[in-house]
């Protein structure tokens, strides 16, 4: 892999892509120092909170007040939602990685936050600690009061428990299916009574008459175990680490071809620094064979990553509250609202025949303000059926672009070796016969990016 | 003709006459014209989205627990369209009635499934797969349906929407969404598009491959089903409405010869928590309208025998109605089958109880995965276990 191919395919498994002047700068950096800044400014940067409290005594309003402030607080939730991209576009002293994580996270912890504040708390939960230490996460998650309420843990109690949250802990957030028994899950259920949430404040609660404090047998281990030491006992199994490596290899690596070799190096490097993920994912991107080029462009963007993507190329402004709800939506990845508790599938489930065409007709609906569909697909609350045809409501700036192309002479090989990890055929008549109509410099570079941005090359990492 | 001048303005989508380039070997492109006209059996489904309430669809009405249990809601046993002595539609249904009457219906009630989600995404896609409550699958499956195909196409399934539901999705096939042909094809006419279409492309790179070739059966698809819908206009009575058209639009294929084999729509909106009575009754008479209208096309054009409808909803509602004059989300529901090919029709079996209830909600009688499982192996001559990975009790009923 050439050096620069090396740095491209970094910054999109890593992050989101580079902006034009980073790429200007970065393309000629030594990969072990990009590598390295990686993992400076892991702090995550607490987002403004949203002005919205819910009364302390809920219970003095009426129904139909409560009624009313939940509703004005699950469309707040899309302002989470804005905020969170806007944050991934132009991070604020935070690594890109930082994001990069908590998007992989979101798809791992998959979880539905109805309200505006239960949003915050959670995204607040997956960014701090995005580049910690899995165990932190898997419990600031696991008491946040989206996850308590999305995975019915506010139901288990002592007399009756609700085994929906110990399920899921170990077969989609820890070890995989078939590596615990319906015993394990039943006496770990027992162990989570009691992790309880206020909703209205987002407020993790113990309560200590729901929990059941008799004595359980988890994984051959026996005592009158809590919740934090079943996640003890689930974090000291080897598979355990092994289940991550397998998906952050999917993630960063190659969704399509597991090695089983690396994925065990991987799961190794995070069992023995006891899931610190920056050790783990410095591992991962200074390995030799993360730059094998079998992995350049072996997986496909996520509606995310795509639309992030577009808006740090192209110096997207949003002009208004939905600007990147609907192309999220359209695309088939709307943030806090994953298919289901396994997350989005990804791989070539991005792609089918129409959300290709969306994919490739996406840059023209930027450029040229051209329509593109927009309606929520199965919203039982549409009243009916329109035409689902809108404007992108997002501006473009080219002046970076332009800049980064100031110097060039053949501007379509520049643009082409910046936004492509893999070159279509440029010479090819019909390219050249569209290029031809642009005549001035701003207009082949117009013309040349747009062509670029609206190929299948763009669309794949 | 593409000039500068249009190219200044509009670079990236002209909508007529895209720029004629030179014609180079299209990899990927299929010439799917002049193929023989579709004799076969096919598949309609119609989505009722929101979770309509059925006992409002189909109401018992000699039953006084109905009546106690939905002093608003209730609808009066002489305004309805008797169905047999315990069950009458809706009035709004009325356009169907004679369907019904001449044998071309047959309606399962109490259709669910145990340990019943009361989220309309989740029992949605339960529904769409055909998992349990606590399966979470990411193929649909009629998009699994469609893998088990010799040779499907792309457009062997279609759904008239711009977003593919997740019935219709596979991992080596999916169905095509298609708002309508004319659209679709426009979304291809950009001049980007068809230079990428034009192109030879190196299939070395798998993922690339795979786009170019989607790409590639898009537009074949695009083509076929365009050439298609000029063959044919309808002239039925449909309603003015989205819906009115995707089975207007339905029909017209299907008139055209069209190999399609699955179709599907949804009617959304079904959602009444407040207002119920006004609200569903609209939505009802447009979906009767609707289906009547494509019924007389399909007799005309000889291929109502071939043509199944299936119709549901992702869940009923309660049985008591809530305090705004609407209903809550519920469970079991009743399934309606459609077609001139039935062998079966009529009511298929009780109604649901409305004394034994499980937390205020109907129980169902009959798991909707055993209504797939009949279709696909006694209507479509498919491999239903495979299909569905799992085998359940046999529904007798084609």
């Amino acid at each position: 892999m050439k050096a620069t191919e090396k740095i491209k395919h970094l910054h999109l498994r890593a992050g989101f892509g580079l902006r034009p002047e980073e790429w200007a700068k970065k393309r000629k950096e030594p990969l072990n120092q990009q590598i390295d800044a990686l993992f400076k400014q892991t702090k995550a940067q607490p987002f403004r909170a949203l002005d919205f409290p819910f009364p302390k005594d809920p219970k003095s309003l009426s129904k139909k007040k409560r009624r009313e402030l939940r509703k004005k607080s699950r469309k707040l939730r899309n302002q989470v939602n804005n905020q969170w991209v806007e944050r991934m576009i132009r991070p604020k002293k935070e690594s890109p990685l930082l994001d990069k994580m908590a998007l992989f996270w979101h798809g791992h912890f998959a979880c539905e936050p109805k309200l505006h504040h239960h949003a915050e708390e959670y995204l607040a939960a997956i960014r701090q600690h995005a580049l910690g230490n899995f165990k932190d996460l898997l419990l600031a998650v696991s008491k946040s009061t989206a996850m308590i309420l999305y995975l019915n843990n506010q139901q288990n109690r002592k007399k009756k428990p609700n085994e929906n949250f110990a399920r899921e802990l170990m077969e989609l957030f820890t070890l995989g299916r078939g590596h615990y028994s319906e015993q394990d899950i039943k006496e770990s259920a027992r162990a989570f009574t009691g992790w309880h949430c206020d909703p209205l404040q987002a407020q993790f609660q113990f309560k200590e008459r729901q929990h059941d404090a008799g004595s359980k047998t988890f994984m051959g281990q026996t005592g009158n175990f809590a919740g934090e030491d079943i996640i003890n006992i689930i974090l000291q199994q080897k598979r355990c680490a092994e289940f991550l490596a397998e998906k952050l290899y999917a993630f960063f690596v190659n969704e399509r071809q597991p090695n089983k070799k690396h994925i065990s190096a991987l799961a190794d490097t995070i069992y023995n620094s006891q899931y610190d993920l920056q050790t783990a994912l410095r591992f991962l991107f200074s390995a030799d064979w993360f730059y094998d080029p079998k992995h350049l462009g072996a997986n496909i963007k996520s509606p995310v990553l795509l639309l992030v993507q577009l808006a740090r190329i192209l110096d997207l402004r949003a002009e208004n509250e939905l600007a990147w709800l609907q192309p999220q939506q359209a695309l088939g990845q709307l943030l806090f609202k994953p298919p289901n508790v396994a997350g989005w599938p990804g791989g070539r489930s991005w792609i089918d025949h129409s959300l290709l065409l969306m994919r490739l007709n996406l840059a023209a609906a930027i450029f040229e303000k051209t329509n593109i569909v927009f309606r929520p697909k199965d919203d039982p609350k549409a009243a009916g059926r329109g035409k689902g045809f809108r404007k992108l409501a997002v501006r473009a700036n080219l002046a970076p672009l332009n800049k980064l192309c100031s110097q060039e002479k053949d501007i379509l090989a520049a643009l082409s070796d910046y936004l492509l990890l893999q070159a279509p055929k440029l010479s090819a008549p019909n390219f050249q016969a569209y290029l031809s109509l642009a005549q001035t410099k701003e207009e082949k570079i117009k013309a040349g990016s747009l062509l670029l941005l609206s190929t299948p090359e763009f669309q794949i990492c | 003709m593409l000039n500068r001048r249009s190219f200044l303005k509009k670079s990236a989508v002209v909508t007529a006459g895209a720029m004629l380039l030179p014609a180079f070997l299209k990899a990927y492109q299929n010439d799917w014209k002049g193929k023989t006209e579709f004799k076969g059996r096919r598949l309609i489904i119609l989505q009722l989205t929101g979770g309509n309430d059925g006992l409002n669809t189909l109401v018992p009405f000699e039953d006084d627990i109905y009546y106690q249990k939905r002093p608003r809601l209730a609808i009066p046993k002489q305004e309805l369209i008797k169905l047999d002595e315990l069950q009458g539609w809706n009035p709004a249904m009325q356009p169907l009635q004679a369907l019904w009457e001449e044998g071309e219906c047959l309606i399962l009630n109490a259709v669910g499934y145990p340990d019943p989600d009361r989220s309309h995404f989740r029992s949605m896609d339960i529904w769409q797969t055909g998992s349990a409550a606590n399966e979470f699958w990411s193929k649909g499956w009629l998009g699994r349906y469609l893998e088990q195909l010799p040779q499907p196409k792309p457009y062997t399934a279609i759904e008239l929407d711009n977003q593919l539901s997740l019935a219709l999705k596979g991992d080596k096939m999916a169905a095509l969404a298609v708002n309508n042909p004319k659209q679709f094809k426009r979304q291809l006419n950009s001049p980007i598009i068809q230079a990428l279409l034009e192109q030879q492309h190196a299939a070395e790179h798998e993922q690339l491959a795979y786009l170019y070739q989607t790409l590639g059966e898009t537009e074949s698809s695009a083509n076929y089903l365009m050439e298609k819908a000029q063959l044919y206009t309808s002239s039925g009575d449909y309603p003015k409405t989205g819906f009115g058209k995707d089975l207007k639009q339905i029909a017209e294929l299907i008139s055209a010869g069209c190999e399609t084999q699955v179709y599907y729509a949804s009617l959304t909106g079904f959602d009444t928590h407040a207002n119920q009575k006004n609200k569903q009754a609209q939505l009802l008479g447009q979906y009767a309208q609707a289906v009547a209208a494509l019924r007389q096309e399909l007799r005309k054009a000889g291929e109502w025998e071939n043509s199944l409808i299936m119709t549901f909803s992702e869940f009923g509602r309660r049985l008591a109605e809530n305090g705004s004059g609407g209903s809550d989300h519920g469970t079991a529901n009743n399934l309606y089958l459609m077609g001139g090919g039935l062998k079966k029709a009529g009511i298929y079996n009780a109604p649901a109880s409305l004394s034994q209830l499980d937390q205020g909600d109907l129980i169902y009688d009959i798991d909707f995965r055993r209504v797939y499982q009949a279709i696909l192996s006694d209507w479509l001559q498919a491999d239903a276990q495979a299909v569905l990975g799992r085998s359940l009790p046999k529904l007798d009923i084609f």
